[in-house]
């Protein structure tokens, strides 16, 4: 029996190594020409300041998308996961129904907004606070707008599973102990919510730093992110080698980011 | 305790009007006859949803889309569903491992799996452009198939098969008759949700497309970028209204609470 | 001939040995209980007879024909797992037929036979239901008859009561007694629960870290276990270390941490053995300090009260000592003395612990 079990694994196991594995093991390599000189194309892409402003501009944006979606949906799960009540279904589902549109709806959608002949702009014109439509699209201001709405969900949901987790015995046993109001919010649900804001954190921010469609349409050339760079040197200038590099950046940021914020929210609350 | 309340209130109004305005308003705008995005339209029509069934080309990449992704979808399920089943009945050392091996399609970014799959796969081995794009649609699959399995597999425990077993069926047969049964739903919400993966896909796809291989989502993407008007809002509402199809399907069949879970 | 014959069985999950050379020899027709708390392999041996686990040395033979090779589903055997494992997406009818569907019985013979198992566990009206909608005790009748559809060789039942509450719990195996016996079916029975074990077995093998301890009928290990493991099992809280000797023509026990020499009544086990004297609660009297009387002397700890009786925990120069009383309370810090009853004894060899 044991035996069957291994194989039924084997073919997906395999199409993963063919499919992901291998070509990311190979893309690495790419970046490493030859052992004497191993960081040369690293060193030759980071050399270029362009480049070096979009690595951070990618890396701001998405700590300040990242800290955004902590402030706005904190009350929010709070709210859903121990207020809603009966509304408690209909507000998740209202949640999860743009995580399921393409992010060229969402994008897009902010494109109408941002536009110069859209909604802001002819509401600011309309109130007089402005002579002139402003320009808003290709900033980096839409595209952590445009981040921020495509992950804010990502923040909310996990949130509410993990407030709800917290059992109400463990609240009733800190009043019974003294505790009052601000104290409990304080001293139990938030350390115990901690670990899943984290983990929320670490969806937000690793998912706005690899992100394509958002900074491609709202941020287009003037505001460009690692995404959109290694698009346009993969498909557009044809420079592979500064491709590679930043496609191992990307990954390994990611890779670090999890493991770092991963570990410090298992270490807070074991049971996430 | 009352102040508190109001505060949090005002938050979730003011979040979910966030969540939901823009997408009402490019609702609003598909049906506006003007060719800018003003809110709200002073005349209304359908024209913008005739355009898109005029020309062909947001057709075809339906098409394409559609047998992209059931093509993948299969593949994904067909390879997915025994991976699934073993991972969910062994309790070898390697299970963790292997579980997360089948999550990286989720971890990596996208645009990294595009770009990688393009460079060692498709260009390194020749493969045309359909095979190479159905099978990055398969790898983005395969995670979202073997997690909702997996969840569905948990809740018919091993002893159901053990039951079958001793009353005379063979492995394979207590699968098919007394497991297969009663993880129906949970297929069919993960093949829903590999499904909406696939279709709404940008960074892979972008990197796998080429030439009569192009899925709407990438199709809308040069079109925004060229031509600005409501068309887009008219598909946009498509969308829409297929998700909210498929959404109740997902919820009749498994519930959608499954998303707040880890 | 026995009819199932377990030899030198030995298994293991990962490194860990969970059966230790067990040699078992269940009789036709009999219910055999496997007694023991959890991981002392009694499940482990089920699970090898019935095929779904593979032993590491050892063979079962069922008449004499060794049947390890042959798949779980080949043997004939009827199983109840502790948690029913109906399967849910059948009705109750579906689900008692199922083995006879494997076996390619015909339709109306299924039905006949399936009339007859409902009827056997009285229930009848329940046939169209699902396993969602029926009670635990009716669960678990719906997984009898399931089992015994398939006119069984052997029964093999995995604590198939213990996710009862405690009247249904008496009730069924009650009922799970007769129909074992009415149709004189061949049963192997595992379960934690020493009361229940003994109501319904004609044999019992207490099993301890992969080992049977004891293999009796229910009456030879209650009055006479063999080792301190079974005492406890069966009730035995007290136990005393001492040495075997002969104190002019009487025979008594010098007790290890004292003075105190216990009077015994003969017994087979040579002089100057080691050995532990063993004793249920109301094997012990308990009377005031005051009374003179020759004993153990102490002070009650707690008491409490049982309903049948108060219960005392008494510290004496023996240790603490447990004491049971029917009508009389000594409450805590009363001197007492405590007086062994020979009659209630047993004396273990103590390289048996």
């Amino acid at each position: 029996m044991n035996n069957r079990l291994h194989i039924l694994v084997l073919p997906g196991v395999l199409l993963v190594a063919a499919l992901l594995v291998a070509p990311i093991f190979y893309l690495f390599l790419d970046t490493i020409p030859d052992l004497e000189h191993p960081f040369s194309l690293y060193e030759a892409f980071l050399e270029k300041g362009f480049h070096r402003k979009i690595i951070i501009r990618t890396l701001r944006v998405a700590l300040i998308t990242t800290i955004i979606c902590v402030i706005l949906a904190y009350p929010c799960a709070f709210f859903i996961a121990r207020y809603a009540g009966r509304l408690k279904a209909v507000l998740i589902v209202i949640a999860v129904f743009p995580l399921l549109l393409s992010p060229v709806v969402r994008s897009f959608a902010w494109m109408a907004i941002l536009g110069k002949n859209g909604f802001v702009n002819d509401l600011l014109l309309f109130f007089r606070i402005i002579q002139e439509p402003m320009q808003m699209l290709y900033t980096e201001g839409a595209v952590i707008v445009g981040l921020t709405y495509l992950f804010l969900p990502l923040m909310i949901l996990p949130l509410v599973g993990v407030i709800e987790n917290i059992e109400e015995d463990l609240l009733d046993s800190a009043k019974s102990l003294g505790a009052k109001g601000n104290s409990v919010f304080f001293q139990i649900i938030l350390p115990l919510s901690a670990s899943g804001l984290l983990v929320g954190s670490i969806l937000v921010f690793t998912g706005s730093l690899t992100a394509y469609t958002t900074p491609r349409l709202l941020g287009g050339d003037q505001a460009m992110t690692l995404s959109t760079l290694i698009y346009q040197n993969a498909m557009t200038l044809f420079e592979w080698d500064a491709a590679s590099v930043i496609a191992i950046i990307m990954i390994t940021s990611t890779i670090l980011v999890m493991k770092i914020i991963g570990s410090l929210a298992t270490h807070m609350n074991p049971d996430v | 305790m009352k102040r508190s309340g109001t505060v949090l209130i005002i938050s979730i109004l003011l979040v979910y009007i966030f969540l939901i305005g823009p997408l009402v308003i490019i609702g609003f705008s598909a049906f506006n006859e003007s060719e800018f995005l003003d809110f709200p339209p002073k005349v209304y029509s359908f024209r913008w949803f005739f355009r898109i069934f005029e020309s062909d080309m947001f057709l075809s990449a339906f098409q394409t889309s559609l047998l992209i992704s059931v093509l993948g979808a299969t593949g994904a399920l067909l390879v997915g569903l025994p991976a699934a089943y073993s991972l969910s009945r062994t309790r070898a050392k390697w299970r963790r491992s292997v579980l997360s091996l089948f999550m990286s399609p989720v971890i990596v970014p996208g645009v990294v799996l595009g770009f990688a799959l393009l460079k060692h796969v498709v260009i390194a081995l020749e493969i045309e452009v359909w095979s190479g794009m159905i099978m990055g649609h398969m790898l983005i699959m395969i995670p979202y198939v073997i997690r909702v399995i997996v969840s569905s597999l948990s809740n018919v425990p091993i002893e159901i098969e053990e039951a079958a077993v001793s009353l005379g069926c063979s492995n394979t047969h207590a699968f098919l008759m007394v497991v297969l049964p009663n993880i129906r739903s949970g297929i069919l919400a993960a093949c829903l949700l590999a499904f909406i993966t696939s279709l709404n896909d940008v960074p892979v796809t972008i990197f796998l497309t080429g030439p009569g291989v192009t899925t709407l989502p990438i199709q809308m993407l040069s079109y925004v970028e060229y031509y600005f008007d409501p068309t887009v809002s008219a598909l946009s509402v498509l969308l829409m209204l297929l998700t909210v199809t498929i959404m109740i399907v997902i919820e009749s069949t498994m519930g959608l609470s499954f998303f707040t879970k880890k | 001939m026995e009819f199932l014959k377990l030899q030198n069985l030995t298994a293991a999950y990962d490194q860990e040995i969970v059966l230790k050379k067990m040699n078992l020899e269940v009789k036709q027709g009999e219910l055999l209980s496997l007694l023991g708390s959890s991981g002392c392999g009694k499940t482990t041996t089920l699970r090898i007879v019935s095929g779904f686990l593979k032993q590491r040395e050892g063979s079962v033979l069922l008449e004499g024909k060794e049947i390890s090779k042959t798949h779980p589903s080949e043997r004939g055997f009827g199983y109840v797992f502790q948690n029913y494992a109906l399967f849910p997406h059948l009705n109750v009818e579906d689900n008692v037929g199922f083995g006879l569907k494997q076996r390619k019985v015909g339709r109306g013979e299924i039905n006949i036979k399936v009339a007859e198992m409902l009827e056997l566990v009285d229930l009848t009206v329940f046939a169209g239901k699902r396993p969602l909608e029926l009670s635990g005790g009716q669960r678990q009748r719906v997984a009898l008859a399931r089992a015994m559809a398939i006119s069984p060789r052997l029964l093999l039942m995995d604590e198939p009561l213990s996710n009862l509450d405690a009247g249904l719990r008496v009730k069924m195996r009650i009922e799970i007694r007769r129909i074992q016996q009415d149709h004189n079916i061949t049963a192997l029975y595992v379960t934690h629960d020493q009361e229940e074990c003994f109501s319904i077995s004609d044999r019992v093998a207490v099993m301890n870290e992969g080992l049977i301890e004891q293999l009796g009928t229910p009456e030879e290990i209650y009055s006479s276990p063999a080792t301190s493991f079974v005492a406890r099992f069966v009730g035995f809280e007290n136990f005393i270390p001492g040495t075997l000797e002969y104190s002019g023509k009487k025979l008594q026990v010098a007790t290890e941490k004292s003075g105190v020499r216990i009077q015994i009544n003969e017994c087979s086990i040579p002089e100057q053995s080691s050995v532990v004297v063993a004793l249920r609660p109301d094997g012990l009297e308990l009377r005031a300090s005051e009374s003179k009387k020759k004993g153990v002397p102490g002070k009650v700890k707690v008491a409490t009260y049982l309903g049948k009786g108060y219960r005392h925990l008494v510290d004496t120069e023996l240790g603490e000592l447990i004491a049971d009383t029917k009508d009389e309370l000594f409450t805590a810090h009363t001197n007492v003395i405590v007086i062994p009853k020979s009659d209630s004894m047993i004396l273990l060899s103590r390289n048996n612990d």
